[in-house]
């Protein structure tokens, strides 16, 4: 059981936001559906739960098709990125709202007081519950809004980038208690996120939306271990995974003169022609590797464009020749502007995609199931 | 370009209600910093109390060591890049970056040769005649930015969370030109921000601030590696730091079945303050072998992060996040061995760090 | 990611039926009436663009126009400036700032009506006011007899009641104004006059360019209050479009002439309007203002 979209086409604004898109959500499961901003994420809310109708397709939930049920019959939840509260209620009021104007069941005083003062419980609003929205913060603001989706068995719980006008540690916060929070319940989480680690801490499986279609559907881990496609290695990367275009000609891949990896080395067999390879940025390291696969590692020559420190690791911009990639160390470093530093990269960590479809040709060989 | 000084500083909005209190900071001259807080925790109140737009309540502001408390912004020369791009969108690029001359009535010839220097260096030359409004929100403020650097009088420049409406694709080269300026002017510069990222990676030196407090000032990596208060140890570094409430026994804390041992002459002077053991999740020490004097821990929790794993364990009476290599196979439910190294194990009487080192007496 | 459906329409349906009612269908009559000659008992009779020939040939329509141009230049060129000052030095935030609200405003309830009589009382040769504050100086101020007294007295009453709607304007721009821009210019060394210059104007635009409009399609409509005041006197020195309008129409009976006149004006208001609203648009910038964040 669960939701499952077919074939699902919807046009806005002149745009083919969804494709032919198919998708199928098992119970119990946490989706983040990660894609960049304005790429239609919002639109597949939207339409999964009831809000606008796709212009073909079917949505079917638990197996029966409620493609042209009203929004209002459907049980759903939706937390939005505006942090959206009724601003004449109080914190209980809002919270309690879905209850009282429920279509599919009734709710006894007693059992709204019960269930209202639970969710404000797990989302540490209680001292609030008296207060208007407008005297609040903004995180707690939207702990009201996550509040209200969860207070009703809802089957399905969507949430559209609700983190994103959080501040950094905020958001750290609050995505270790959705998760919580998901965890304890006994529905389907769907989280529209452009960022990785919204779906990295979170949630159990993540679908990468491109061009209106679902490019790659799996675990979490899986999917961000192993991407199918250079979009799902692109989108789902932070920093960005970095691209470099190469010819194989016999048993090397090369991208530049000194820039040069031996196919056997990356244990890939491929034939002639060009392709893109895709390391991801911790994956490129400032310091050679201790383990036997050193000796086959490249060193480059690189020059610090930028160091940025982020949480507890160190995101570096570097220049090698005419191509500007990223690093990312764990750890806190200092380097200086325009610092000539080494950067090596270990061919078993290296994925090769096809150039003109974009599709994977050989995930790396360290990440190979 | 100057070195500034808060002496004593305080200021409350309304009487009682203290927004910053006892602060005591250096910016030597030429230094790249930060100020770093959540909203609401005086940040923007010592900003506004540094380039005049506010008199603090106490305490005394100095600009290379002359008294300027009572000086009003003009006459600080103390330049400022707000939140949103201020512009004066009437005007062309070029008279934005003359406007602050102008006005003090530098000559034309003058005017010219220093606006085409800034225009050069922030990348606006191509830009120069076009009408200031018409640019996007990083143009918009590089030029705040030049009209604060064109003066050659111009003491220090502030940044109020600049690059908030910046396009999260242009931030890094905005971020990387902020730094390149520093560099060539050698400017005291003050960036205040909510956000770790952005002061972590401008500044040399950073000031951590909570509730109108400064709790350390120190380089990126002082403060990741020896935070001064747990607050410094949550609010940087991700995940943030785990706190433990501890008790004394004799010369050693304990926390929960932890026990960290504390020169005697720091045990002698606690009474009966709070008691806080810290160490961070990246410092902690965890192996499905058994560790050289580790204690039994079981794995509760775990979740990714874009390089790393990050674990919940539970072990010796006390749960914490321990951050481990993105291959590590360590899984729910699993049995590990966990070490807090000693050199990493931090211990907060009422919220402050003590120096554990026995070997070396403080000055 | 709108989807637009049919149901929408029904939602503009009561505003586009009022729509009809208050303009549309009017405007039509009016110009079915101008192409006619009708008079009171007989059959209206088609005329062409006779009407419109003769407006433009009649001396009075000709001197009445050039006298509202002249009447509203004037009065937007005391209004403007005179409401952005006012606005300037209004209280920003507290108690204070809603009675100045209250108290500046306070001309604006007041119905047209109520103004005409009211400034009439002022100007009464026997026991007005404005006599009253004359007579000291030796000079006799008579507004039903002198021309100069009578015009600037219209141009003061018109004052009075409409400068509180430049000010009202300004005042909720001024309010929208981030203070970081009044900072930045003081840490720029703006002078006073500068900051205004640079800073508070070309932020006042849009609600300046609103107030401009409505200051100058309104000016030419009055009537209620000067009709009341001189009456149009003395001579046709007050005499503006509309009193010249509803002397044709109601007094004279002349309702296809008084239509041509009434299209006529209507397309002059129109196009200075634009003109106005083209400059006011494109000083500068020659864009819109970004709102205010």
């Amino acid at each position: 059981m669960g939701i499952e979209l077919k074939n699902i086409s919807k046009r806005s604004e002149g745009y083919d936001t969804l494709k032919d898109l198919n998708l199928t959500i098992e119970d119990e499961t946490f989706l983040a559906v990660v894609a960049p901003t304005g790429t239609g994420k919002t639109t597949l809310l939207r339409v999964m739960a009831g809000i606008d109708k796709p212009d073909s397709g079917q949505i079917l939930v638990d197996g029966e098709d409620v493609t042209d049920m009203h929004v209002r019959d459907r049980n759903v939840a939706m937390v939005y990125q505006q942090f959206i509260n009724y601003p004449s209620l109080k914190v209980f009021e809002n919270i309690a709202s879905p209850l009282r104007v429920s279509r599919t069941q009734k709710y006894s005083s007693a059992e709204i007081k019960k269930r209202v003062e639970e969710v404000a419980e797990i989302l540490q609003i209680s001292p609030l519950l008296q207060r208007l929205p407008q005297e609040l913060s903004g995180g707690q603001q939207q702990r009201v809004a996550i509040a209200r989706a969860i207070v009703k068995d809802a089957r399905l719980i969507m949430l559209d980038e609700p983190l994103g006008n959080l501040d950094y540690k905020l958001r750290e916060d609050l995505r270790l208690e959705l998760k919580m929070i998901a965890q304890q319940r006994d529905a389907i989480f769907v989280y529209a996120t452009p960022e990785p680690i919204d779906a990295l801490t979170m949630t159990t499986h993540t679908a990468v939306l491109h061009g209106g279609k679902i490019i790659q559907y799996g675990s979490t881990n899986d999917v961000y271990r192993r991407p199918q496609h250079i979009k799902s290695g692109e989108y789902f990367s932070e920093p960005p995974m970095n691209f470099f275009a190469c010819e194989v000609k016999g048993q090397e891949a090369v991208v530049s003169s000194d820039f040069r990896l031996p196919l056997t080395a990356m244990d890939a067999d491929l034939t002639d022609g060009q392709y893109t390879l895709g390391v991801r940025a911790h994956h490129l390291s400032t310091t050679p590797s201790d383990n036997g696969v050193a000796a086959s590692e490249l060193a480059l020559d690189a020059t610090v464009e930028l160091a940025e420190i982020v949480g507890s690791d160190t995101t570096l911009h570097v220049q090698h020749g005419d191509f500007e990639f990223i690093a990312l160390t764990n750890d806190l470093r200092h380097f200086e502007l325009d610092e000539k530093i080494k950067i090596y990269v270990n061919p078993r960590r290296v994925h090769i995609f096809d150039s003109k479809t974009g599709d994977i040709i050989s995930v790396a060989a360290e990440a190979r199931a | 370009m100057a070195k500034i000084e808060l002496i004593d500083v305080a200021h409350a909005y309304a009487p009682g209600q203290w927004a910053v209190k006892d602060i005591n900071l250096t910016w030597e001259d030429g230094v790249a910093s930060a100020l770093l807080g959540p909203s609401g925790c005086g940040k923007t109140t010592l900003l506004k109390i540094i380039s005049g737009l506010l008199q603090p309540s106490q305490g005394r502001v100095l600009i290379d060591g002359k008294d300027v408390t009572e000086l009003d912004p003009r006459e600080r020369n103390v330049a400022q890049v707000f939140q949103f791009p201020v512009v004066y969108e009437t005007l062309s690029v070029y008279d934005n970056l003359a406007f602050p001359l102008r006005n003090r009535g530098v000559s034309a010839s003058t005017v010219k040769t220093r606006v085409n220097d800034v225009a050069e260096m922030l990348g606006l030359t191509d830009v120069l005649k076009k009408n200031a409004n018409r640019l996007g929100a990083a143009e918009k403020q590089r030029i705040s930015l030049g009209r604060g650097i064109v003066r050659e009088d111009t003491t220090a420049v502030l940044f109020d969370e600049p690059l908030t409406v910046i396009d999260p694709h242009m931030k890094w080269h905005l971020r990387r030109q902020l730094k390149e300026v520093q560099h060539r002017l050698k400017m005291t510069m003050i960036y205040v921000t909510h956000d770790q990222h952005e002061a972590l990676t401008f500044a040399d030196q950073v000031t951590v601030m909570n509730v109108g407090a400064a709790l350390q000032t120190g380089s990126p990596q002082d403060l990741h590696e020896r935070p001064r208060a747990p607050f410094v140890g949550y609010f940087i570094g991700s995940p943030g730091m785990n706190v433990f409430p501890a008790t004394l026994e004799g010369n050693t804390v304990r926390a929960g079945d932890i026990s960290v041992p504390i020169p005697a002459e720091q045990a002698s002077t606690i009474v009966n303050n709070k008691l806080e053991v810290g160490i961070r999740p990246e410092f902690v020490k965890v192996s499905t072998e058994d560790l050289n004097g580790g204690f039994k821990g079981i794995v509760t929790n775990t979740h990714l992060t874009a390089n790393s794993r990050i674990v919940e364990i539970d072990g010796a009476a006390l749960v914490f996040k321990a951050r481990l290599d993105e291959t590590s196979n360590i899984n729910v439910g699993d049995s590990v061995s966990v070490v807090f190294p000693d050199e990493n194990t931090m211990v907060y009487v009422d919220e402050v760090a003590i120096d554990r080192a026995t070997e070396e007496i403080p000055a | 990611m709108k989807t637009v459906t049919n149901r929408a329409w029904l939602f503009v349906l009561p505003a586009l039926l009022t729509m009809a009612v208050n303009a549309f269908i009017p405007f039509m009559t009016v110009i079915n009436y101008s192409f006619q000659d009708i008079l009171p008992g007989l059959d209206p009779l088609w005329v062409g663009l006779e009407n419109y020939y003769l407006v433009l040939q009649d001396d009075l329509f000709r001197e009445s126009f050039v006298r509202q141009l002249i009447f509203s230049f004037l009065i937007l060129a005391i209004q403007v400036p005179l409401g952005i000052l006012i606005a300037l030095g209004m209280p920003k935030s507290g108690w204070q700032s809603t009675l100045a609200l209250v108290a500046v405003g306070l001309p604006l309830l007041i119905p047209y009506n109520v103004v005409g009589i009211i400034w009439r009382v002022f100007t009464r040769s026997d026991l007005g006011l404005f006599p009253l504050l004359f007579a000291p100086f030796g000079y006799q101020y008579d507004v039903a007899l002198n021309r100069v007294d009578a015009y600037w007295t219209v141009v003061l009453m018109d004052v009075w009641h409409w400068t509180p709607l430049i000010v009202l304007l300004c005042y909720s721009g001024l309010n929208a104004i981030p203070d970081a821009y009044y900072q930045a210019a003081k840490i720029d060394g703006a002078s006073r006059w500068n900051t205004f210059r640079f800073v508070i104007l070309p932020r006042l635009r849009s609600v300046l360019t609103i107030g401009i409009l409505l200051r100058f399609m309104d000016s030419f409509r009055i009537y209620t209050e000067v009709f009341l005041l001189t009456g149009g006197g003395p001579g046709n020195t007050t005499t503006f479009l509309s009193d010249v309008l509803v002397r044709k129409a109601v007094g004279g009976f002349e309702f296809g002439y008084a239509a041509a006149m009434s299209l006529i004006y209507f397309f002059v208001i129109l196009i200075i309007s634009y003109v106005f609203f083209l400059v006011l648009t494109n000083v500068g910038t020659g864009e819109d203002q970004q709102p205010a964040s």
